[in-house]
């Protein structure tokens, strides 16, 4: 600790490292020093792939070194022995070279006249490490059982300084950003009350509540505050330039933060909703709905500076709805408990959010400060890149979310006409879900109600039929093209259509149009197209991924029925490049979802149809 | 920074000042007749190797039209990114005697490190394998399916003479037996090459060597050496490469608008199953493949394409590119990359190595890749 704290100097500045996030490393760190072999494996597997990037850090390159040794030798290796080295002297030179690599890779013995040993004494190298070094280097080799001992001690060494202190280094954004929300949400506040300036009393009383959120910090603040009562308008936009630097660095953080902050993302906590009542002339207004306008009023000054922080937000509402609706389908949610009441209650708050936020994309891009995709390109090589918006990808997100929601079905029609593309608007009409759903879209989010249950069901079947004639249909005409031209020129290599600007090293998100942190593991290619026959190797596939490597995956508990057709959803939410012309096709909508169904899935629910008239 | 070469004599532009001793030297060269000059540079680090040959190059052309450059320095390559052995053909003068210029190459390796030390056979290898296509190409075109004119060839070496750089000049002098040698000397003797014909041990044909002091010397005739910083010039030199993804009228002025236009720009589309995936110098373990390339710089190559006679199987490099984004899931990968749209067709393998992509690309603001890291510890800095 002591060392890596003093001469081991902590960068403010960025610098390259070979994990695309620190998830990825915490799990390396959790998984190296396993007792299981497999988990530890997995680890040096992922250290290799490290190391041919060319930026590992020394540290780590050593301890995966030990670590592999540690493998070899029978003597730590319990289990099968098929794969230990039975020499040795091969053990004890593996050993020692590593110890050797240590010591000098450690001190700094350059220019400086102290001993090897004077200088690893100061860095807290134990003396053994650099008594070995020296034998190794220049007389016998060392016993294995001296330089297997003095594995664990280096090992150990390596722990207290390099993956704690490490560890205990990351930053945590997060935490950052929520104190300067707290900030912002109480200068909103106190600026707010001082121009309504009537029931200021009140007011302070829930600014209180948001900040019982926070941490210590929240009551310096109050204090800090509450002494200057004056809020200016430079304090806010003082922080709102914070934010925003914050959001340029952290983009993904800023936008759950934001969301969990206003008890939208993860709901149960929430003490806010049924609390005191101002009596403000806004109709009714609950707790929920005052910090929904301060969540919306920090995104209208948040998204002036940084436009593309409302495409964020609406690419995580809609993700969230997703994941939301899921649960309720599964029927996680008994709607007797309050608990889940609540629950339900934040579901049409995040509905609401969604039309809200697209009526704020289009403000931009009348001032043009967000572009539509499909807009004439001029490379970008200035500064100011506008955020790209692909107005279609969007609608067909909202398309497939919209049967559950009015709020939903409002931002359908918001998109289309902001598509102005009067086909699209008529072929929409004929969709059957769009009239149907208006009808119960009163009701609110859709929650068991056996009336209209029945009701949807019906209409669920009619749809089914319908389009599953026409699905045949198209399978048809598609097989015959795909006969007919496939073997002539397909070129390997394509530009990719619908690009927008995103880091180097992250994929845009094909409906909202932000960066999204790929997921890096290997997917066997085969499970897309027979999704029905290996059912478990998908879930193993997307399970590992989930829980191991990536800090972006979503919360992803999704319903039984859905699980089996997982890799399809993510096909619905990647960039698709070799676009079809018609996105829909090949599809059928199934929970809300347009999901890929192959001819003899459409068998099996056509023998089900039969059955069930 | 251009004028004032052309009479031949010394020539001295903006800080380029080129001795009478090179002048001189560079003539006598060009006046070599038949077969066409191959001349060998030689000399320490920071000596003028390279200042030399640019001026050498501009010397030649006027008589040949066209002169064959081989550069063999994979740190700090005359025409090529960083990590490449190259074979160029120049057809016009270089303008700036002192830096060096992106040009489309001939033929060319991607060794993938900027040292050769990491593996001197491979290094080696593909250093013959240039100069044999050189000289069966032009430098001896009488066979039938290589008619033309016979040029001369310019070899570019790299400045490590010492140890096993010292060995690796060797191995190279002896295959080529260069009938010129440039040596060029800095005034501090014990770190110049042997001053006598070294690479040869019995009696072969003495080649005409030419021994050079550096060209900056202060009052005490001591050499100035114009030290570099390798780092930050490799990093230069892979901006200007990829700056040719763009029509050279975006007139792109800066590295960070360069950076800003490569996050935009739509990127080639490749299925992962069609393209297989080398890495050059060390072994990644086939499931972990996607973490080991994105984001990173690597070769691109047509498995088939390799050089005839070849000492290796390594093919033909046609140019680099950037693994932008890997989409596991649909199994697709996204690379940038210069190369023209009807070559990269063929491209059916990538190269990894070790060239470290510019962190200025991965650090663009508002946008930044998220390789990049605040709080990294790293190993302790010596004091």
């Amino acid at each position: 600790m002591e060392l890596m704290g003093s001469e081991g100097e902590l960068s403010s500045g960025y610098k390259l490292v070979p994990w695309s996030c620190w998830d990825q490393w915490k799990f390396v760190k959790e998984s190296i020093f396993s007792s299981s072999p497999e988990t530890v494996g997995t680890a040096l597997q992922k250290i290799s792939a490290w190391r041919s990037r060319g930026c590992l850090p020394v540290p780590i390159d050593v301890t995966a070194a030990f670590i592999e040794i540690q493998q070899k030798d029978p003597f730590f290796r319990r289990g099968p022995m098929n794969s230990t080295l039975e020499s040795d002297e091969l053990l004890s030179m593996l050993y020692s070279m590593t110890i050797i690599r240590l010591v000098n890779c450690f001190v700094a013995h350059k220019k400086t006249k102290c001993s090897i040993s004077e200088l690893a004494d100061a860095a807290g190298i134990p003396r053994v490490l650099v008594d070995i070094r020296h034998e190794s280097s220049h007389r016998d080799l060392p016993s294995l059982r001296l330089v297997r001992s003095a594995s664990l001690k280096a090992l150990d060494w390596l722990k207290h300084n390099y993956w704690e202190p490490q560890k205990d280094a990351i930053p945590d954004v997060r935490k950052e950003i929520r104190s300067r929300l707290l900030e912002m949400t109480y200068l909103l506040k106190t600026k707010n009350s001082h121009i309504s300036s009537s029931n200021m009393k009140q007011r302070r009383l829930m600014g209180t509540t948001v900040l019982r959120v926070g941490n210590k910090l929240s009551s310096q603040i109050t204090a800090k505050l509450q002494s200057s009562k004056n809020v200016s308008v430079k304090q806010i936009s003082k922080i709102v330039r914070i934010i925003a630097r914050l959001y340029s660095s952290y983009p993904s953080e800023v936008v759950s933060v934001l969301l969990e902050f206003f008890q939208l993302q993860s709901p149960g906590i929430s003490e806010s909703i049924d609390i005191e009542q101002s009596d403000d002339s806004n109709v009714g207004v609950s707790g929920s709905t005052s910090s929904m306008d301060e969540l919306k009023s920090i995104i209208t000054k948040l998204s002036s500076k940084r436009p593309r922080l409302l495409l964020s937000m609406l690419k995580n509402v809609l993700e969230m709805i997703e994941v939301n609706f899921e649960k309720i389908q599964k029927g996680e949610y008994d709607i007797y408990s309050s608990q889940d009441h609540a629950n339900i209650h934040h579901m049409s708050n995040l509905c609401s959010l969604s039309p809200w936020l697209i009526i704020n994309i289009k403000m931009l891009k009348d001032s043009d400060l967000i572009r539509l995709t499909d807009e004439a390109e001029v490379l970008p090589i200035h500064k100011n890149i506008l955020p790209k918006v692909s107005l279609s990808m969007l609608l067909r997100k909202c398309l497939t979310l919209s049967v559950h929601d009015k709020h939903l079905l409002d931002s359908v029609r918001l998109l289309v006409e902001m598509l102005g593309d009067t086909s699209v608007k008529e072929r929409l009409k004929k969709l059957p879900l769009l009239s149907l759903k208006s009808l119960d879209s009163m009701e609110g989010p859709t929650y068991p109600d056996t009336g209209s249950m029945l009701l949807q069901e019906e209409g669920v079947v009619k749809n089914v039929t319908d389009n599953l004639e026409i699905m045949k249909l198209k399978l048809k005409s598609r097989r015959k093209r795909i006969n007919g031209s496939d073997s002539d020129t397909t070129s390997v290599w394509t530009v990719a259509k619908s690009w927008t600007s995103c880091p180097i090293g992250m994929l845009p998100c094909s409906f909202s149009s932000t960066a999204v942190l790929p997921l890096l593991d290997k997917f066997d290619n085969e499970l897309e197209t027979d999704v029905g026959t290996n059912k478990d190797t998908v879930l193993n596939g997307s399970a590992a991924s989930d829980g191991l490597l990536d800090c972006h995956t979503e919360p992803s508990e999704v319903g039984n029925a859905f699980k089996k057709l997982k890799p399809s959803l993510d096909d619905v939410q990647c960039v698709d490049c070799s676009e079809t012309t018609c996105p829909m096709e090949g599809r059928l909508l199934i929970n809300g979802m347009w999901i890929k169904v192959s001819e003899e899935e459409l068998q099996a629910i056509e023998s089900n149809i039969t059955t069930f008239c | 920074m251009v004028g004032g070469i052309e009479n031949g004599a010394v020539a001295s532009a903006g800080e380029v000042i080129i001795p009478l001793e090179w002048a001189e030297a560079a003539e006598e060269i060009s006046r070599a007749s038949s077969p066409p000059p191959v001349v060998f540079i030689c000399g320490p680090k920071n000596s003028g190797k390279s200042t030399f040959s640019r001026y050498l190059l501009n010397v030649l052309l006027p008589r040949y039209g066209k002169v064959g450059y081989l550069d063999t320095d994979v740190g700090q390559p005359e025409f090529s990114p960083p990590g490449c052995l190259s074979l160029t053909l120049v057809d016009e003068t270089i303008p700036d005697l002192m830096n060096p210029c992106i040009r489309p190459t001939e033929r060319c390796f991607f060794f993938g490190d900027v040292s050769s030390k990491r593996d001197p056979k491979a290094y080696l290898d593909c250093t013959f394998n240039l100069y044999d296509y050189f000289i069966r190409v032009h430098h001896q075109p009488n066979e039938l399916n290589h008619p033309g004119k016979a040029l001369p060839l310019i070899i570019n070496t790299p400045g490590w003479v010492k140890g096993t750089g010292f060995d690796l000049l060797v191995e190279k002098l002896r295959y080529m037996s260069p009938p010129q040698v440039v040596q060029i000397r800095i005034s501090v003797e014990s770190k110049n090459l042997p001053g006598n014909t070294f690479w040869l041990d019995n009696d072969q044909q003495e080649p005409h060597i030419f021994l050079l002091n550096s060209a900056r010397r202060n009052y005490e005739n001591q050499s100035i050496l114009v030290r570099k910083d390798a780092c930050r010039m490799r990093d230069q030199r892979l901006f200007d490469y990829f700056k040719q993804c763009f029509p050279s009228n975006l007139n792109i002025l800066t590295n960070k608008e360069l950076a800003h236009a490569l996050a935009a720009i739509a990127p080639y589309v490749v299925p992962f199953e069609k393209i297989k995936i080398v890495h050059l110098h060390c072994q990644v373990p086939s499931s972990v493949i996607f973490h080991s390339l994105n984001a990173t710089i690597v070769g691109l190559a047509v498995s088939s394409d390799v050089p005839a006679k070849s000492r290796s199987d390594t093919p033909w490099c046609v140019g680099l590119g950037i693994v932008r984004a890997i989409d596991a899931i649909r199994g697709l990968l996204y690379v940038i990359t210069p190369v023209p749209f009807c070559t990269l067709q063929k491209v059916d393998l990538l190269l990894q190595g070790f060239i470290e992509i510019p962190t200025g690309l991965l650090q663009v603001r508002g946008c930044v890749s998220p390789y990049m890291s605040t709080n990294v510890l790293h190993k302790i800095s010596e004091e």
